[in-house]
Parts: structure tokens; sequence; C-alpha cells
């Protein structure tokens, strides 16, 4: 059987960037390999009506796979999936042919699994029953910045070992992902020596990078539906920070100098706000409640080379879902951030040791 | 030369047209009427003859050399017939028509095209967007404004057209004269700072208005205003002054206390007078037009009824005049001579039965006492009294003392009238009520302490020398690489140090362990405090712990903080702990810094601590500074009174500021990336002992 590594986590850990960065590295390395999610969730509805994951288009796209979309994520899960129970066995085929054609021809397979490993336990597809299926190694991302108190997590590996070992599989290593400044000494001096003791490997220590995914302005011109008022030359700059201009603009501006990249939302017509953003370079400034600007908003914004977004939605609400954005990966952030990735893998990451396992065994 | 743009020998109006409704026949019915001697050639492809003038086809028809066209066509048109006129040899162009920037896309563009096409053939523009300008001693009145103003001693440089038109009309009725009136449109190219430098050179003019809504280029405003207004006042309304204005008129600038402040800084440093209504402004100009400067603030008060007299020195006291003492001469003179019942003190009280006669004799004998600097006279019609004589007997003193201002407030309505017209015709401001004659001679003594000002700064500011420039540059480069725009405490400290600016021994660390390894190195007591990008007031999430003196108490407040920061502001991202050494309390002082888009650094001077932004007993100035400024600044606060010492408390150590604040300045010239910077608190000991920079926050761009 092919040799495959099945990455899996709880919530937004850092799978797919991880997944990205291997797969890249291992392909540099003159490996031919696949990616596969089982499992995945419903971020997006095609026009076709169909529902896909943008983490799997993402990932397919930026690493240019042959397989279709179909195949390679062959469950997709929307928010009422229970009923699938009656298909159980017709899932179960559906993920293991897909599986087959994906391995065809590839030295290592990565699989991805879904936002949580438990997810599908009722019908038998949870990630202990894959990955004993497809006999992959498992390897657990723990999100540090989220786990609180942040020696918990070290129960949350012994949980997980627990589950994969109910199924009669090993939990191979864990990458502590994320981990805030403050906690790096916690975490590589005591936390990583506890879960070693749990006879787990830790496969990689790595640093709270907050910008690593951060999406583009024409991510999020796409995801709010907005209307590109001014730059439309400009919208490949990446959004790290989102800032909310309410305050007055003696106030305002002290935060507005403090953020990198930002997106500064405020409204149409809070023309000195926007002004006094413009003037501070920000990625892009959104304006909300359809308010459309000043004219001579839009003419300091041409000279300043800032894009000017406006969207329908309040001020809340856009901020609501320049959150979901920045969780949603694309194609582009990835390209544009694969440099920054692989370096994390190589300097953060044991992918030799990984890969020499792997091919070992 | 802009001199030449407002006597050029020939003048070509494209677009004038045979019908009065439109801007190009106003404009050329304008130019023939205001009696302008030189050449005008009108250009209209379709007419023959306008007025009785000969038309031409195109500019390049026209058989003379041409200095200046005004050009009103429509937008559209405008840059072809402006590369004309460049063919032509034009030297100067006026572009009265809109559609430009101000109508933002397409605009823009046009006006970015205008522009280089006025590089590229060698024409200064005034425009577009703009109503033209109006030179009385030419003459020539290329606008569309309905009236021609009188000759006089006024200049008048507006950003809005509009205004010049209200302002024109209401000049006539006051008999108010201009030298020169000039609406600047856009600004595409000639901008308010080209005409200060024009006007400053101006025979004609002795006092230069300005309505202005942004400045673009401030460092060439201020110096060239600077230069200017030491031979002539400068007096400004600004526009936008309010949030509301401000919005309206989008010149917001990024300094922290608004963009008024950086303004009127500006305007300080330039020694311009801020005229805070288009009111003041003109009483202002009225009084500067033709009166000398008073000597000193000290004036003296003529009036004929006692109750405006007591207002209109109870006004004087209140906008910082003093009402002179008469010397023995002037108060037995006035004994003598006047009726028992007046008051020979100032203000002298002629009373209500006081003829021209009476009221002369008293202006000339407080005008001969050399404790009185400016007189005030007041008049209110009485039944025996001689409104018109008497404005020529002020007339006459006013000769005889040149060099001491009069200014006359004749209240009531026509009977003062005709009087006050004289008054005004042969340059002595009459106004109708106390208030503005005191507000115009407050306006004159104000000029005089500008000027004072402008002489006293010395041409060199403070240089340090042991500032290490090639360690301060380093740490903003390691930000940089790192993506980052703020300054962790450490680095920010470091970087002050390097400007030899004292503060307490700080170290980051990131675990209990470092820290107390570094409390124990520092010494106790130590203070410990978060370190995040995005945490700007530490003590509002409860993120710093004081007067922390071992080991276990060191651990418990690094967990303490750790927790406080993930509670309150779970997304920030936190650096680690800042530890450092715990000094005695001093007298809390801030030095701040704001970079300006448009004028560049303001330094900031106030009352510190946590109560900074609750007090904001601050002053500012524009950046350099010179040693007598920051002295100025400091004396400004009530800071300084504290720092003097209240109530026998010993004096701080107020040269160490000034040194600090002279050494902040140094550090902004050399480092131009920094865009905020606040020591906040600085610690002020007693004289002798120093300071020490307790917190600096550092935000480069």
């Amino acid at each position: 059987m092919v040799k495959s590594i099945y990455i899996t986590g709880i919530g937004c850990c850092g799978k797919t960037v991880i997944a990205y960065g291997l797969l890249r590295k291992f392909k540099n390395n003159g490996l031919r390999v696949s990616y596969f999610k089982p499992v995945s969730i419903a971020r997006r509805r095609l026009p076709s009506g169909k529902f896909i994951d943008t983490d799997v288009l993402a990932i397919k796209k930026s690493l240019n796979l042959k397989e279709s979309v179909e195949t390679i994520s062959p469950v997709v899960l929307s928010e009422r999936y229970l009923e699938l129970e009656s298909k159980a066995e017709q899932i179960k085929m559906k993920i293991e042919q897909s599986f087959q054609q994906i391995s065809n021809g590839s030295d290592v397979v990565i699989i991805e699994s879904y936002t949580y490993p438990e997810v599908l336990s009722t019908i038998g597809c949870s990630v202990p029953e894959l990955a004993r299926k497809f006999n992959s190694k498992v390897i657990f991302v723990v999100n540090c910045k989220t786990e609180d108190p942040i020696d918990m997590l070290v129960d949350r590996v012994s949980l997980y070992k627990c589950f994969l070992e109910k199924f009669g599989v090993q939990l191979h290593g864990v990458i502590l992902n994320a981990i805030p400044l403050p906690y790096i000494e916690r975490v590589k001096g005591f936390l990583a020596p506890s879960i070693k003791e749990l006879g787990v490997k830790i496969l990689g220590l790595v640093r709270e990078k907050p910008k690593l995914i951060a999406p583009t302005v024409r991510d999020i011109a796409e995801a709010l539906g907005a209307e590109v008022l001014e730059g439309e030359e400009y919208l490949d700059s990446f959004v790290e920070d989102i800032l909310i201009g309410a305050m007055s603009p003696e106030a305002a501006i002290r935060w507005f100098r403090r953020a990198t990249n930002a997106a500064i939302v405020t409204g149409g017509d809070r023309t000195d706000l926007i002004i006094q953003a413009i003037e501070t370079k920000p990625s892009v400034v959104i304006l909300t409640g359809s308010l459309y600007p000043a004219i001579g908003v839009l003419i300091r914004a041409k000279e300043a080379k800032v894009p000017i977004l406006l969207v329908p939605y309040d001020t809340y609400t856009t901020v609501e879902k320049l959150r979901e954005v920045q969780r949603i990966i694309t194609p582009e952030s990835l390209k544009l951030r694969e440099k920054e990735i692989v370096d994390v893998i190589e300097k953060d990451i044991a992918w030799k040791e990984i890969l020499d396992e792997i091919i070992e065994s | 030369m802009i001199k030449d743009l407002f006597s050029p020998r020939s003048v070509a109006i494209i677009g004038a047209s045979r019908n009065p409704a439109k801007v190009g026949y106003t404009i050329l019915r304008n130019t023939v009427k205001s009696g302008y001697k030189g050449k005008i050639y009108p250009i209209n492809p379709k007419a023959k003859e306008i007025l009785g003038i000969k038309c031409y086809k195109s500019i390049l028809n026209v058989p003379g050399e041409v200095d200046l066209a005004v050009i009103a066509v429509p937008a559209p048109a405008v840059l072809n017939v402006a590369k004309e006129c460049g063919e032509k040899g034009v030297k100067h162009l006026v572009v009265i028509s809109a559609g430009f920037k101000e109508i933002g896309g397409e605009g823009v563009d046009r006006e970015r095209k205008l522009i280089s096409i006025g590089k590229k053939y060698g024409m200064r523009i005034l425009g577009p967007n703009c109503l033209g300008f109006i030179d009385t001693y030419t003459p020539l009145n290329v606008t569309f404004a309905a009236v021609m103003p009188r000759k006089g001693k006024i200049a008048f440089i507006s950003q809005s057209g509009a205004l010049i038109t209200a302002i024109l009309d209401w000049s006539i009725r006051r008999s108010i004269g201009f030298s020169k009136i000039i609406s600047l449109g856009n600004k595409a190219d000639l901008d308010e700072t080209d005409f200060i430098r024009a006007l400053g050179r101006d025979e004609n003019t002795n006092v230069i208005l300005l309505y202005i809504e942004s400045i673009e280029n401030g460092f060439k405003f201020i110096e060239v205003s600077r230069k200017v207004s030491a031979e002539k006042p400068i007096i400004v309304v600004k526009g936008g002054i309010t949030e509301a204005g401000a919005k309206a008129a989008m010149s917001h600038t990024g300094a922290m206390a608004g963009s008024f402040t950086s303004y009127s800084a500006a305007f300080k440093k330039s020694g311009i007078l801020l005229a805070s209504t288009l009111d003041e402004l003109f009483d202002y100009a009225l009084a500067f037009s033709n009166q000398p400067i008073p000597a000193s603030n000290n004036i003296a008060i003529v009036t004929n009824a006692g109750g405006p007299g007591i207002i209109t020195a109870d006004l004087s006291v209140k906008h910082g005049l003093r009402l002179s003492s008469f010397n023995i001469n002037t108060i037995n003179k006035l004994r003598s001579n006047l009726p028992p019942a007046a008051a020979i003190y100032n203000p002298v009280d002629v009373l209500g039965d006081a003829k021209a006669d009476r009221y002369e004799f008293a202006i000339k004998t407080v005008l001969s006492d050399e404790n009185v600097s400016g007189l005030i006279v007041i008049l209110t019609p009485q039944a025996m009294t001689e409104p018109l004589e008497t404005a020529k007997a002020i007339l006459r003193a006013h000769s005889m003392y040149p060099n001491k201002p009069i200014i006359a407030a004749f209240i009531g309505g026509e009977t003062a009238e005709e009087a006050a017209k004289l008054l005004i015709e042969n340059s002595v401001p009459c106004f109708d009520l106390p208030e503005r004659a005191v507000i115009a001679m407050k306006g004159l003594c104000m000029y005089r302490k500008y000027l004072d000002l402008l002489e006293k700064v010395p041409e060199r500011t403070v240089r340090f020398y042991d500032v290490d420039l090639t360690r301060a540059r380093r740490i903003i480069e390691k930000v940089r690489e790192e993506g980052r725009k703020v300054l962790l405490e450490v680095e920010a400290k470091e970087l002050i140090r390097a400007y030899g600016i004292p503060t307490p021994l700080t170290v980051l660390v990131r675990t209990e362990d470092e820290a107390v390894e570094a409390a124990n190195k520092i010494g106790y007591p130590v203070v410990l405090k978060v370190s995040s990008p995005q945490i700007l007031h530490k003590t509002d999430i409860g993120g710093v712990v004081l007067n922390i003196n071992s080991d276990g108490e060191v651990r418990e407040a690094f967990r303490t903080i750790l927790n406080r920061a993930r509670k309150y502001v779970p997304r920030a991202v936190l650096y680690g702990i800042t530890v450092q050494k715990m000094v005695p309390r001093g007298r809390e002082v801030i030095i701040g810094v704001s970079k300006d888009p448009t004028f560049g650094y303001l330094i900031m001077f106030g009352s510190g601590g946590i109560y900074a932004n609750l007090f904001r007993d601050v002053s500012f100035r524009l950046a350099p500074v010179t040693l007598g400024e920051v002295k100025e600044m400091l004396r400004e606060t009530k800071a300084y009174a504290i720092l003097k010492g209240i109530r026998g408390e010993p004096p701080a150590d107020i040269s160490s500021v000034i040194n600090i604040i002279l050494r902040v300045n140094q550090l902004i010239q050399n480092i131009p990336e920094i865009v905020e910077m606040d020591i906040n608190p600085l610690f002020v000991y007693e004289e002798g002992e120093g300071c020490l920079a307790l917190d600096v926050k550092t935000v480069i761009s």
C-alpha cells in the first residue's frame, strides 16, 4: 500500500497550511505526492449547486493536482449529515475508491482530516478508522493559541491518543503550532517533554505567525461581494489586521498607524476618518452600509493607491464576515506565501524525520 | 515671474462669448471695463467680434504676442486649447473652467495632463476651477465677478471663489479697497505660497489676506511666509477647523491632536495672524492696510459716553491690551482744559456735549503721552455731537502722530455713516461697535509680538554631538526587517538612550525564570509591564505591577499580567513582559511627537502620566524647534508651574526637560521613519537631579 500521512487536529489549527508545506517540500525533493481530504466541510457553493471545501480548491490549484475535486474530496459535509447513516457503506466505498485513484502513481499521499477527528464516527469513517484502513501515520496538530490554559494541550493529546488506540492506531507525532511568544519556554521546556513521556513524538514546534495565511484584498472583495470603488489594480496585497474606525480621527490615527497591512472598516460618510485612514496606507479601506463616499475621498485614494471597497452590511456584520474570510485559504494566498510556508516546514518542522520514517515503514 | 501674471502686455480670452449669460462674456466685459491698457484678443471660432473687439478663431491666429490667456471653455476642450497656448508662446494661463480634480475620475487625469502641458511649454497656471484674478493697479480684471473693487492696499488670496464675489460686493459698501484679488481654484500649479511670495514684493500691497482650506506643501509655505510676514502682515482664515468643517474641506491631517493644532502651530511659526471669523479677517485687514504697528500694548481710549468707554476698557483688557497710565503732564493738561465732570484718567470721557474741538484736544493730548502706543476713539451720536468734524479732527491728529495707530468706533447708524466713510477713505479704520475696534487693535499688537519672535528666533538649532545615530538606525532597521511598525518598549528605550535621554534599566523577558533572573540582575524593587503592540494603555488592562520585592512576587506578577492580557485583549500579540527598575516618583510630564503629512513633526509638551489625556494641558510646536521655542512652549502649560514648584516645593530640573525636548527634536530630524513617539511619563526630579523616561512608545512607518 502507498505510504500516507494523516494530518488531523482540532478546529482551525493549521492543518491545511502544514499539509501544503509538506507537499511542496516533498515535491521539491523529487517525490510524487498526492493530497486527499476524505471528509471535508462545505464552505462554498459552486454555481452548479455543488458544495466544495475551499481548502481543497486552494491546494489543488496551487499544486496543479491532476485529480478532480470530487476525487480529492469525495465526501463534503454540510450542516446536517447524520442522515448519511443510511448510506454508510456507499460512503466508505466512495472514500476507498477515491483513495485508490489518488494513490495511483504516488510515492506519498498526505491526507487531511475534517475539522474534528471524531466526525463520522457514527458510520465508521472517523480519523482512526480511516487511518487504519489506509495504514497512515497520524500526526496531530495543536493550535497552542486557543488552548487555555496552555497546559491543557497535553491532556488533549492524551485524549486523542486514547481515541486512536481504541482502533489500534498509534499517534505517531504531534506538531505544536502557533505557540504565542510568552509560552514558548513553557511549551518547549515542560509541555513538549510531557507529551514525549506519553510516548508521542514532537514533530514540530512552530511559533505564532498570524500573518502566514492572510487573505488578499481580492479574496475579501469576493467574499464580501463588495463593489470596488477605487484601486482595482491594487487588490493583491495581504490583509493581516482588521480595524474599525468609529472613534474621533485623533484617537483613530494612533490605531491606524500601529496596524500593518490592515483592512480599515468604517462608514462611507466618515470622510474625516477615511482620509486619515488612507494617509496611513492600509491594504484596503472598506466602507459599510452602502454609503457612497465623498468624491474627494476617491481622489485621495487614487493618489495614495489604496483600494476602496463598498459593502451593504453594517460594520459589525462586515467584521464578522472578514473574520470568516481570514480562515479561508485561497490558491492565491498559498502561492504568494509559498516561500514563507516552506520556510516554516524547513525550520520548525521535522520534515526529514517524517519523510524518512514513512519511507522506512 | 508671477509678477508678470498681473501686468501682461496682452490678454487672450479663450471661450469669449456673445451671450451675456455666459462666463466667457462676463470675463471679456470685465477685462474691458477694468480699464486694461494692453491688447485684448477674444477667441471664439464662431464670432467675428464681441463688444466691438475683433475675434480670432484660435489663439494661433492672433497676430501679436500673447502674455496671458484666460481659458473659459468646457473642460474636455481645455487640454487642446492649453496646448495651442503653449505653441503660441503664452506665458501664463488662467483656467476658469471646472471639471478637473474636483470631480474625481477622469477629472484627476485631465488635471495631471494640464500640469504636464504647462511644464512642457513653461507656462505657469492659475486654477483650474477658479474665478480668475483682479489687479486694481494694472488695472486688470479677468474674473467673472459682478463688481470691480476699489483700489487699496489689501491683497486677498482665496481658495473659495464664491467667497471672493461675496466679499467684493460687501467691500464696495464699506469703502474698502484691494490691491489684488486671487482665486486659487484647484491649485494645480500656482498655489498660496507662490502668491504670498509675489505679494511680499508687491509695493501696492500692505497686508495679505488668505482664506485657505488646505495646504499641500507645508514646508515651503512656512519658509516663504516667515520671510514675508517679517515685511508685511499675513492674516489667514482657515476653513475646516472643526470636525464638520474638516470633513467638508478634506483637509484632515495625521496629527494626533487634529489638523487644526498643526495648522495653528504652522501659522505661529510663520508669524501669520489667525483670524477666527471673516469679520475678524477684514477688521484686521482694515487696521493693517494703513495703520502703524504700536510700540507696546498700552492704549488710550477717548469717548464721549461713559458706558461705551467702560465696555471698551473691559474688552481691551480681556484681549490682552493694557490701558496706559498717563504721565503727570497729560493729566494736568486734561484736567485744566476739560470740563470738571470729564473723566481725565484712561478711558478719557470728554462728555456727551463734546464737539469736535474738545475731541481734538483730548486726542492730541493723549497721543502726545509717551505711555500711549495706540488710541481707540469712541463716538456716540448725541445732540451736540459733530461726527464729520470729529472725523476730520481724528485725521489731523493722525497726521501729527503717524507712528501711533488710531482706530475709531462710531456707534450708531446713519448720522455716523458719512463720518465713518471719510475716516476709512483716509485710511483710519472706523467700526460700528467697540468690540471690533478692540479686536483690530489686538491684531496690530499681536503682529508686533510676532515680529519680535521672528527676529529673536536664531537661525541655528541646538545640536548634540553625543548621540549614536548608528545604534539608533540599527534598532529601526531591525524593526523594519521584522515587518513591524511598533517598537517594543525595550527597543524604544534603547533608541532614545542612543540620543542621550536617560531611561531606567529595562529588560524584555518571555518566561518566569527569565523574569526572576532579570529582576535579580536589575535589583529589587522592580516593575513588570506587559509588552504588546496592540496594548496602547497598559494600565487600562492591569498590565503594570509596581513595587515588586521578591522572586515569588515576580512570578506572581508575571502570571497575573499574562492572564489579564489574555482575558481583556485576547487578540493582542504578546511580545513578553518587561522588567524595569522601580524608580522614585518624580513630577510627571509628557513629551510627544506626531508626524503631520503637511507640516512634518509636531512636538508636544504637557502634564504627563495617566491623566495626560484628561487634562490636555499641552502645547505644540512644529519641528525643528529652537531653544527659545522650547522655553516658550514650556511656559504655555500648567505643567511648567508644577515644575517650578508650587507653595514652597523646590523647583524641578527644568533645564534637563528642555535638553530632552531638544534631543527628541534632533532624533526625529535624523530618523524620518518615526511617525509617532510618546515619552510618558517623563519623571522630572529636583533641580540638578535630571529626568528619567519611564515609558516610551514609538511607531514607525
